[in-house]
């Protein structure tokens, strides 16, 4: 274990050493902490609301442009002849599978940097 | 049923971070209630400003707040809110070093040898510290950690925390060289 204080400056530091009370700091960060609840559960509300809003409003071209999506997020990107082989290789023989090993690939990224 | 906070007062610090990791409120206020003192006194010595000190101990709680849920070992909470005020500070340096390095250095001057007059000087200096090399300064010789303490704490190599620590101490003696003066002089006296 090492250190290496200069004992001036630790006396120093030692002497002024701040003494903090309370002074309200408490309620302070929890009115704060509430906010940002409440926050949080309007932004969820709104996004159920705005779900709600786009499944029973007569949106049809919207519908139908989110279903072809979802469609062609399944199209196979190699055909393959012998059924078991598709079978096993499926999971990333797709659009989606490309999109999601991308943004697995992000987030792996994302934590790395971040740690 | 509401959780009264007297019973949160007595437990063990693992046991109320686990319920505000399950979201209880008044568990999370009771752990911004134990530990608000030793961060802000901590950023403060950082930072050398009580205001910038509080604003940032309030986003280090807010921060904990949001990710307490995912705080694996509760035990180890307070490594954990140490490592996140780090975080605060650092980030708070960085986005401010360049303004600071815009308006130049101030000399300290003491005015008065009383302790506050001390410890406003002392402030005044350090704030004048890069960034790691204050968090450093702050870490061994207010929380009197270890180079290979902070340097687990921090992220940085253990060469470099105590290049930092050496070389804060040698420009906070330079900075707050009339406190030396005016030492020798009460010592001769």
């Amino acid at each position: 274990m090492s250190n290496d204080r200069d004992p001036v400056l630790e006396a120093l530091f030692e002497k002024t050493r701040p003494e903090i009370g309370d002074n309200g700091f408490v309620e302070t960060v929890m009115v704060r902490v509430d906010k940002r609840r409440r926050n949080v559960m309007i932004g969820r509300l709104l996004i159920v609301a705005l779900i709600l809003l786009i499944e029973f409003l007569p949106s049809s071209p919207l519908q139908s442009s989110v279903g072809k999506m979802a469609q062609s997020l399944g199209t196979e990107l190699v055909t393959l002849d012998a059924a078991w082989w598709a079978f096993i290789v499926a999971p990333v023989n797709s659009i989606a599978g490309i999109v999601g090993m991308f943004m697995l690939g992000l987030h792996v990224l994302y934590r790395r940097n971040m740690r | 049923m509401r959780a009264d906070p007297g019973h949160y007062r007595k437990g063990p610090e693992a046991l109320i971070a686990s319920l505000a990791a399950r979201g209880d409120r008044v568990a999370f206020a009771e752990l911004v209630r134990r530990r608000q003192g030793w961060v802000r006194a901590l950023l403060r010595r950082c930072s050398g400003d009580a205001n910038i000190a509080d604003d940032l101990s309030q986003q280090v709680f807010l921060r904990a707040w949001r990710k307490i849920s995912q705080l694996k070992e509760v035990d180890k909470f307070g490594s954990w809110l140490k490592r996140m005020a780090i975080n605060e500070w650092l980030q708070h340096k960085r986005k401010n070093d360049a303004l600071r390095g815009a308006l130049g250095e101030e000399e300290i001057t003491m005015s008065q040898k009383d302790k506050t007059s001390i410890g406003l000087d002392l402030d005044g200096a350090m704030a004048l510290l890069p960034g790691p090399v204050s968090m450093c300064i702050a870490l061994s010789y207010h929380e009197r950690l270890t180079h290979e303490e902070i340097a687990e704490l921090s992220g940085l190599q253990v060469g470099t925390v105590k290049s930092h620590v050496r070389r804060g101490s040698a420009r906070l003696r330079e900075l707050l060289s009339a406190y030396d003066e005016s030492n020798d002089s009460e010592d001769a006296a």
